[in-house]
């Protein structure tokens, strides 16, 4: 061999080595379903979760057949799979988490848990099972975050990680992110050391960067985050999307019912309603940073955020005007390439498509819409799963409403591909609710039909009264500010009045008032505004873990001090109202949106205290933060006479009305 | 901050090509800050003699040189001696390989790439180098390259080249839209045989002419699903590309050439551009 072909040899040997030691990291962290809707390992079988009938479905994929129904805990509504197939199901009604072997139809062990468990998630070795709870078993204020081995199924560790947790997701370096549902906040968890990093990513912070210098685009106000039903990871685990809905803090003019209502418009940068569906991005490689659009300065389209590679902050279809909406999402997951975020949101009923890294593109049309949203698919109604093919060709989506999986592919190629449902859904159980109520329960959560909500606004009641609930956001109403009610589980067909001003005498007049002023709706007929108003009634309470049979101790030393503080003078009776208007010395007569109208002679209508340890914040503008607040402010004792109440007598007060 | 990176690394080679022209190595002429020599006095005219008829077959005579009845002064300063015309045969773009031991370098400043290469002759037909591309620091690929002479004589060369690389992008594929994948239609791993033609009168000062046409396999082992529920793209997507290049060395000195190259990519991946001009200038040196 003479010296070139040696030479050769050795560079070519050397490029080789240097060139395989070059690869891209690999994937860390797959995930390809979220919610009520999961797949076995190797595709085969599809796991649906049916809230209302207690059921795990499993269905054969090559047939599409319904093969067993595993009955499991009450009010099912998340399930995961890990690496060895075994399932895992979240029973939201049961404190509990059902565990279930492949081919072994039927649950083979229960893990207790907190209060409403929903979030799931496996950790990359599968060795580590994490569930949030809504609430701890002994605090309404705080849930948790629960650790569980996968082997031995024994309990690691539990930890608080603040109000109504939800989505959970695990991140790249032995750490997960948790979401939680209304202050629209994002903790950082220490899967290690069991312990909290960060309390806050401040996602409303980033949002509202430029808050109070003022707008290019004249457009100023603040949104904050809410509605985080979900977290979404990349399959390399160093990004999350936390799809949310953006709600107006600033002041809402009232806009007549045929330009949309008063909550038509108004959304971030002049994009959707007051309350638009949006979503956060996450870079968690290092230290969490959210990346979203600045809402108060008004992103300016072509210019500097086109630029950005995250998903636009705020949703709305691809081709506005259409009769399309983006609103509600509740879960989402990311396709096995890392590139398309796919996230399913229940209002619109639909599924939206978006690229996880970028928003302009031949394929996209950021300058026409402002999103980046490239497919809109309808889908069922109350769509809560989703759960992607391996091979990235088919994803299944399962709306608890319906009952039903919808199958989507790909139709075409290239920039003009879309994504179609085939329109051969899968039945996989028959509704249990009530004729009236599935009806009422259809009205509640859509944001698409027109008798509710003006194609211009697209919000539903569940927009804002979140799992029939409430938000936890102060509204400026042109009457002053008003905090969400919650509506689960206080019998409001037995509270009129209505509203914080009491002056909707019964509930269909309220919803009148609602959907036609308020949401642009066309109105429903008595029929269906029945079925509405009963749904609502009888929507289901939010479990407290302090309810008992019997009161403790505490709990009956704070009924005595309820008595002796002349609360129930007001808060009276099995729902604890009178049904009265009363001025508590919360009416705001300063400030930029100070109150007017009826309550200024009349104050408000006294709620309901039914669920309130759930509520927070309190009082009609939400100014106090806490129960303890209240009780321990509370000037001139407008509000009860609290004052004839020593410190040890508010305390249990306020571990009385927790237990409510 | 790119733009500035880029234009302080192409300052960095410029100046290093500056540099370089500062070496020894043999003139074809004075450098423009040297005094020229004073002109000589002036001599009475002779008139030439009338030429005679050439014999077929043999040269011309050269006319006589103008003889001054006097000789000059001779001038108080350095006098050069006669320009000696070597041949540039250092030729990095062309055909022709640097022979046995020759050394090359390259640095070609354009759109769509900034480029250095170093190569070395390691045997008369074949040249082994080294080199770095970049699209102004979005697409940064260490390159070896090698030349296999065909075929040389006075005027024409032929020969085939052989480029490799692994390229780093600053953006992940699945983030970038029309950027340095779009344009340049390289990807991770890119390798680019290619036959190149030169072309050199006569004068051994004129131009080298080259042409060149590239094949290009890229190698993309970070596919990216292009389009939702589009599938699952394999671990490895081959892309064939291929260019046109046409240009000039321009001999400076004996070793030094300016360098232009004008030329159009053709990619063969729909995702990237369908065609991309291509426009350099450099310098090629050999000192």
């Amino acid at each position: 061999m003479n010296q070139a072909k040696r030479t050769m040899l050795v560079g070519a040997v050397v490029a080789v080595g240097v060139l395989t030691a070059c690869g891209p990291n690999t994937n860390a962290n797959a995930s390809r379903a979220s919610g009520s809707l999961a797949l076995s390992t190797d595709d085969a079988l599809l796991y649906a979760a049916d809230t209302d009938n207690g059921i795990v479905a499993v269905i054969d994929t090559a047939t599409n057949e319904k093969i067993a129904d595993v009955k499991v805990g009450e009010r099912p509504v998340r399930l995961v799979v890990g690496a060895d197939d075994t399932i895992y199901v979240a029973n939201r009604g049961a404190r509990s988490v059902s565990v279930i072997t492949r081919g072994d139809w039927k649950e083979a062990r229960r893990l207790d848990v907190g209060i409403e468990p929903s979030g799931l998630a496996l950790t990359p070795d599968g060795k580590t099972l994490l569930v949030t709870s809504a609430t701890s078993r002994t605090m309404v204020e705080t849930g948790t975050l629960t650790a569980f081995d996968t082997g031995t199924l024994a309990l690691k560790w539990e930890l608080n990680v603040g109000n109504e947790p939800r989505g959970v997701a695990v991140v790249a370096g032995d750490r997960a992110v948790v979401s939680l549902l209304k202050t629209g906040q994002v903790v950082e968890v220490d899967l290690k050391g069991a312990r909290l990093l960060q309390q806050d990513l401040k996602l409303y912070q980033a949002a509202n960067a430029s808050s109070g210098s003022g707008s290019p685009s004249g457009v100023f106000s603040t949104f904050r985050p809410r509605a985080l039903n979900d977290l979404v990871v990349t399959p390399d685990g160093t990004r999350v999307f936390a799809p949310l809905v953006w709600a107006r803090e600033d002041a809402i003019g009232r806009r007549p019912s045929t330009a949309g209502g008063y909550y038509s418009a108004g959304g971030p940068c002049n994009i959707g309603a007051v309350a638009t569906a949006g979503i956060v991005t996450v870079d968690t490689s290092s230290t969490p940073t959210p990346q979203v659009d600045d809402l108060t300065s008004c992103f300016s389209r072509g210019t500097v955020s086109e630029n950005a590679d995250f998903p636009t902050s705020t949703l709305a279809p691809r081709v506005s005007g259409n009769g399309d909406a983006i609103q509600g999402p509740t879960v989402g997951v990311v396709d096995p390439t890392g590139s398309w975020l796919f996230l399913v949101n229940r209002e619109s009923q639909n599924v939206a498509i978006m690229p996880t890294y970028r928003r302009t593109g031949a394929d996209l049309d950021f300058n026409s819409t402002g999103t980046s949203v490239r497919s809109l698919v309808r889908v069922g109604a109350g769509a809560d799963g989703i759960a992607l093919s391996r091979d990235g060709t088919k994803a299944y989506v399962y709306s608890q409403f319906d009952h039903r999986v919808d199958v989507l592919t790909a139709q075409g190629r290239g920039d003009g591909a879309q994504v179609v449902n085939l329109g051969r859904p899968i039945q996989v159980a028959q509704d249990t609710l009530p004729p009236e109520l599935a009806q009422g329960r259809r009205l509640f959560f859509d944001a698409m039909d027109t008798r509710m909500s003006s194609s211009s606004t697209n919000v539903a009641c569940s927009t804002c009264h979140l799992e029939g609930r409430e938000d936890g956001h102060v509204w400026q109403f042109p009457d002053g500010p008003r905090q969400t009610p919650a509506l689960a589980g206080r019998h409001l067909l037995s509270t009129a009045p209505y509203h914080w001003s009491g002056e909707f005498t019964s509930l269909d007049a309220f919803n009148v008032h609602t959907i036609t002023e308020r949401m642009g709706g066309s109105g429903l007929s008595p029929e269906a505004a029945r079925q509405l108003d009963s749904f609502i009634d009888q929507l289901p309470f939010g479990e407290n873990p302090l309810t008992t049979a019997m009161p403790t101790e505490a709990a009956a030393r704070g009924r005595a001090a309820f008595d002796k503080a002349g609360c129930a003078s007001c808060h009276s009776g099995e729902l604890f109202t009178n049904n009265q208007n009363a001025d508590v010395g919360t009416l705001a007569v300063n400030g930029s949106n100070p109150d007017n109208g009826l309550v200024m002679t009349r104050g408000f209508n006294v709620p309901s205290l039914l669920g309130i340890g759930r509520t927070a914040p309190y009082l009609h503008d939400g100014s106090a933060g806490t129960l303890e607040e209240r009780i321990f402010n509370n000037p001139g004792d407008r509000h009860g006479v609290t004052s004839v109440l020593n410190d040890q007598e508010k305390s249990d007060l306020v571990l009385f009305l927790k237990s409510l | 901050m790119t733009r500035v990176r880029s234009a302080v690394l192409g300052a960095v080679l410029f100046a290093s090509a500056a540099f370089g022209q500062s070496a020894p190595e043999e003139e074809w002429g004075g450098f423009p800050t040297q005094p020229p020599p004073p002109p000589a006095p002036a001599a009475m005219p002779v008139p030439d003699p009338p030429p005679l008829p050439a014999p077929v077959g043999q040269p011309a005579p050269r006319p006589k040189p103008v003889v001054s009845p006097t000789p000059a002064p001779a001038p108080n300063t350095w006098s050069r001696p006669p320009p000696r015309e070597e041949p540039n045969t250092v030729s990095m773009m062309g055909a022709p390989t640097l022979g046995p031991w020759g050394r090359g370098q390259l640095f070609l400043l354009g759109f769509p790439l900034l480029s250095v290469r170093a190569s070395f002759g390691l045997a008369s037909w074949f040249d082994l180098g080294v080199g770095f591309d970049s699209f102004y620091g979005t697409m940064n690929e260490p390159r070896l390259t090698m030349r296999f002479g065909l075929f040389h004589d006075d005027s024409w060369s032929l020969a085939v080249t052989m480029e490799g690389g692994y390229a780093w992008f600053t953006q992940p594929a699945s983030r970038e839209n029309r950027g340095a994948r779009w344009i340049t239609g390289r990807r991770n791993i890119n390798l680019s045989p290619a036959f190149v033609v030169s072309y050199r009168s006569g004068n051994r000062r004129s131009a080298r002419l080259f042409f060149e046409a590239r094949y290009w396999m890229a190698l993309d082992t970070e596919p990216v699903a292009q389009d939702p529920l589009g599938g699952v793209p394999p671990d490895v997507i081959v892309g064939h590309n291929g260019g046109l290049r046409g240009g000039a060395e321009l001999p400076l000195s004996t070793k030094t050439s300016f360098v232009f190259q004008l030329g159009l990519d053709l990619h063969g991946r729909s995702e990237d551009s369908v065609a991309m001009p291509v426009c350099s200038v450099g310098l090629v040196t050999g000192i």
